[in-house]
């Protein structure tokens, strides 16, 4: 307990973890502006000044095409009109928007978990200071296990942090800027459920990090390792062989994030429909758990037998 | 093996696995045994296997064979219950570089659950209180051997194990790593101090361990071990060298220069060296005879074939 303290608080000290944590912000903060300046909410002024608008343009349209339509298609003209005002006036809906919002958040949360997690352990192979740790505390497993708990839990209480002020703001500006109708107790909880999930997948990011950099002994090692692997295998692989997609990671962080995801396999002749897997939430969670259990007892009992010199 | 050694170890051995498979033997069936109470010193070329020696002891290499026992418990297997009393450096130990000095030992008094007032009074002792808010990064090198020595002291240990600790300290540094390690054994702790400078060992230390090539070479107090080797040389400065040399040539000596000395091998009592110099009118401004070094213990302690520089050893691939 008291290594895993002094762990966390060395992680929160780390300029990585600054840089990257406010980089993730910073954009996040962008995107919420980009939304607040495109949306407008839809009360009297705005429905008058789109309805004249719409008028407007149905005016040039009309004008343009008598001037240049040939004749026998100049009775059409008159029956232009102007877009629908409903389309015209951009109007962030709090209710059907903002969940596509908070998955990629998620989805960048977790990157960040992950480089994190993976530089709080890589680093101290490249600066040597793991040695002379061990001479305090040779349980290797202890060591291990404290560092990887602080990457995993002060990961998740940035993400928690930023998921939660991040939310705040998508709704602030649907409050006033947009359009919250609708809004109920059964939305919010969905909502704060899948920021929930993205927390926790950040937080297995970081773990996974962590034990990659244990593994490899370096931080550029394991994310060269990860992201090689994502390329090569999710990325380039399956498109070769779609029928390796159901084994994959990627549908199953999908999956967890949004409860089920469909994976299209070929069908068993070349000829036959295609076959839909569909992984449920809990699926994705047992495969990733899974998944991050393995690697981090590789680390450890790696980490156990290695001569540290 | 007496029951009040600090450290023993029997028959230990370790290769390092090569680039191309091949074995590095770095440790090769060393016994070693510390007395409690002194200032031991271990000494022993540059690749002769100390540093891995201490590395096995404290956990952080795993050796092939053999066994070891720190203060009476047998380690690895009892490491987390001894090394509570144990301090040690091992080559540069490296701190967390973003930490001042005295975040990094508070740091590690926190893992090990001591009191902060305990970091202040070591700060103190290795003189870094003036620095201890900087961060470890801006530290010189003396600045950092100093805060590892530091960090070795923070559990008061009762063994004091120092790999090479004089490395990058000034004077003033070495004379207080000298009288910490005899302040600590009047208190009754025990200090090994590994090196490869001979007079280090022979000037702080109370009996000594000899290694070469990963082995035991010799053992025992400094004044036997070491003491009252004479090299055999002197250096001498007179007017004329060219013709000293010549004349201490002709009577059977090794003369060559040396700077503006002369350095005259083969002497068995400097007396015959005035003599012979005198008697063809040559007058000695200085004389200064030269006092063993690593080099010719070690020839002389195991043979030529043992002589500095260590040369490879490898096994074949495995
Ligand atoms: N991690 C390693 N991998 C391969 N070989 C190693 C490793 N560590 C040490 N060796 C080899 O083991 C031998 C002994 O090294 P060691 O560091 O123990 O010597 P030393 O006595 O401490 O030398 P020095 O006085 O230079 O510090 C050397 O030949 C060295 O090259
Ligand atoms: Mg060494």
């Amino acid at each position: 307990m008291r290594l895993f303290g002094v762990e966390l608080r060395r992680l929160l000290a780390r300029r990585l973890y600054w840089v990257t944590a406010l980089a993730l912000l910073g954009l996040l903060a962008l995107i919420v502006g980009q939304v607040a300046v495109s949306s407008r909410p839809a009360n009297a002024a705005t429905i008058a000044a789109a309805e004249a608008e719409s008028r407007q343009l149905a005016e040039t349209a009309r004008r343009d095409c008598r001037l240049h339509a040939p004749p026998e298609q100049q009775a059409n003209c008159d029956s232009l009109v102007g877009p629908p005002t409903d389309q015209m006036i951009l109007t962030f809906r709090f209710v059907t928007e903002t969940e596509p919002f908070v998955v990629g958040a998620s989805v960048m949360l977790a990157l960040l978990g992950f480089v994190i997690g993976a530089g709080f352990v890589g680093a101290e192979w490249s600066a040597g200071t793991l040695a002379h740790l061990l001479t305090w505390e040779p349980r290797r497993l202890r060591v291990l296990a404290a560092k990887v708990a602080a990457a995993a839990l002060g990961s998740g209480g940035t993400a928690l942090l930023i998921t939660a002020g991040y939310l705040g703001a998508l709704y602030t500006v649907a409050l006033t800027r947009g359009s919250v109708d609708g809004v109920g107790s059964g939305l919010i909880g969905s909502l704060l459920l899948l920021g929930g999930r993205g927390v926790l997948l950040t937080m297995a990011a970081a773990a996974g990090g962590a034990a990659a950099a244990a593994l490899v002994r370096s931080t550029s090692g394991a994310l060269g390792l990860v992201f090689g692997y994502f390329v090569a295998v999710e990325l380039v692989l399956r498109g070769f062989f779609q029928g390796i997609g159901p084994w994959l990671v990627a549908p199953h962080a999908t999956a967890w994030l949004m409860r089920t995801a469909r994976v299209v396999t070929p069908g068993p002749c070349p000829t036959c429909d295609p076959r839909v897997i569909t992984i449920s939430m809990w699926g994705g969670a047992a495969y990733l758990g899974g998944l991050l259990l393995a690697a981090v007892l590789v680390a450890g009992l790696t980490f156990r037998r290695r001569d540290i010199t | 093996m007496g029951s009040d050694a600090v450290l023993e170890v029997t028959g230990l051995r370790k290769a390092f696995r090569g680039i191309r498979g091949g074995r590095r033997v770095a440790v090769d069936g060393l016994d070693m045994t510390v007395p409690a109470g002194v200032v031991h010193g271990f000494l022993g070329p540059n690749g002769s296997g100390k540093t891995t020696t201490l590395r096995i002891v404290l956990g952080l290499v795993r050796a092939d064979a053999g066994a070891a026992r720190m203060l009476g418990r047998p380690v690895p297997a009892a490491l987390p219950a001894v090394l509570r009393q144990v301090g040690a450096i091992v080559e540069q130990p490296q701190f967390f570089p973003a930490f001042s000095g005295r975040r990094n030992l508070r740091s590690l008094a926190g893992i090990a659950g001591l009191p902060p007032g305990r970091v202040e009074e070591v700060l103190e002792l290795v003189g870094l209180r003036d620095r201890a808010k900087d961060r470890y990064k801006t530290y010189s090198l003396g600045m950092k051997q100093r805060l590892a020595i530091g960090a070795a002291l923070l559990r008061s240990p009762r063994l004091l194990i120092l790999d090479e600790p004089m490395n990058g300290l000034d004077p003033a540094g070495i004379h207080e790593v000298r009288e910490t390690m005899r302040r600590l054994t009047r208190e009754g702790a025990s200090v090994l101090l590994s090196s490869h400078i001979l007079a280090e060992v022979e000037q702080v230390c109370d009996s000594v361990s000899i290694i070469s090539r990963g082995r035991h070479v010799r053992s025992g107090s400094v004044s036997e071990v070491l003491a009252g080797r004479p090299s055999g040389e002197v250096l001498i400065r007179i007017a004329a060298p060219e013709e000293g040399i010549q004349i201490l040539t002709e009577a059977g000596f090794g003369a060559r220069r040396d700077g503006t000395q002369v350095r005259v091998s083969g002497v068995t009592d400097p007396a015959l060296v005035t003599e012979r110099l005198a008697q063809r009118g040559h007058y000695l401004a200085e004389l200064t005879p030269v006092r063993a070094d690593l080099e010719s213990v070690f020839l002389e302690l195991t043979g030529p074939t043992e002589a500095r520089p260590e040369p490879e050893r490898k096994e074949g691939t495995q």
